[in-house]
């Protein structure tokens, strides 16, 4: 990130100083990528770990490691009541299988409920505390 | 007629699930076909005879989640989505009930009131009337055009044959099946097929749009 701000200095023109600072500002966001490992089937079923906090921004990668799975936002788009922040879009990830890995931003800060669909009902569920 | 009857006739069953299907089930003399006038769920007369490849041919007594009996015919004149699952599935069949939702959502908002949503259960055994009503809400669908439907296993056999879907219940109770939403049309023929999971919905969808605007037009 460091050699791409000296690259941009070297430019030397206004415009293209003050795009850098303004991209240096973007740079500077430190976005991390977090793993919840979905594993188990059927009463086995479990997201690992079910809770997990992250900075606004960074990225979850879901990474599937058996059966069938979905990561599912508690939203009305799902018939669900709402459990993610209302200004944060709905998601489903559809089916995932063994060896399916899915990113999820979190762009917004709040508790993100989400839930596996086979597995609800086996309280196949799992939260994220964006800060 | 004859369509929808030799594919009766050819199928090759996807194993034969214990509760099974005589091979007798799949003769002439043992469907009843239904080929005279039929109503649609607004009651008008639709004159028309029913189109070769109608699963609605298929006639048979069904019952949706609510206990009441229904024609599969009285859908006539109306697009269908339809899918086979059944209510103790922990793996495909819940997302297979998503996909038919996803489907329904994508239809447009004034199309969407038009359209019927059929899950026709494999498990006839124990997906009673009750049992789907629980699912229906538990699914919050238990909405006045979704129907969660049963029949007899003969029933159930002829209409997955007819739509090719192929099921076999395992030594565990569970079901080993196919898995497809289909989109029929006005006269119950299969208009779009998504097989598989998870799939793209609209294309389908638009299809469902158009089935709707064209009958409007007329």
């Amino acid at each position: 990130m460091k050699q791409g701000i000296k690259t941009k200095l070297k430019v030397g023109t206004m415009a293209f100083l003050l795009f850098a600072v303004l991209s240096t500002r973007a740079d500077a966001m430190v976005v991390d990528t977090l793993t919840v490992v979905v594993a188990g089937t059927m009463e086995d079923a479990r997201f690992v770990p079910d809770r997990l906090t992250v900075q606004t921004g960074d990225v979850v990668r879901f990474d599937v490691r058996e059966g069938i799975h979905t990561v599912t936002a508690y939203h009305p788009d799902n018939r669900r009541d709402i459990g993610i922040p209302e200004q944060a879009n709905s998601f489903d990830s559809g089916p995932l299988t063994v060896g399916d890995i899915w990113f999820l931003q979190i762009s917004v800060n709040g508790v993100y409920n989400y839930f596996c669909i086979p597995h609800e009902s086996m309280g196949h569920t799992g939260q994220i505390i964006a800060e | 007629m004859a369509v929808l009857l030799s594919l009766l006739a050819g199928s090759e069953l996807y194993g034969q699930s214990p509760e099974s299907d005589n091979k007798q089930a799949n003769t002439n003399e043992n469907m009843e076909i239904h080929s005279h006038h039929h109503h649609n769920q607004s009651g008008m007369s639709v004159a028309e005879p029913l189109d070769d490849r109608s699963v609605y041919q298929l006639g048979r007594e069904w019952t949706d989640h609510r206990g009441e009996s229904i024609q599969l015919d009285q859908f006539l004149g109306n697009p269908v989505i339809l899918v086979m699952f059944y209510g103790s599935c922990r793996e495909v069949c819940p997302i297979l009930i998503q996909d038919s939702w996803r489907l329904y959502r994508e239809v447009d908002e004034r199309v969407r009131e038009s359209v019927s949503v059929v899950a026709v259960t494999f498990d006839t055994e124990k997906d009673t009337p009750d049992v789907l009503m629980e699912y229906a809400e538990k699914e919050r669908l238990n909405l006045s055009n979704w129907y969660f439907v049963t029949s007899t296993p003969r029933a159930v056999r002829e209409l997955a044959t007819v739509l090719g879907v192929q099921y076999r219940k395992r030594s565990d109770g569970m079901y080993d099946h196919s898995n497809l939403v289909a989109v029929l049309d006005k006269q119950g023929v299969v208009a779009a097929r998504i097989e598989g999971l998870g799939r793209p919905v609209e294309k389908a969808a638009g299809e469902i749009e158009q089935m709707v605007q064209r009958e409007e037009s007329r």
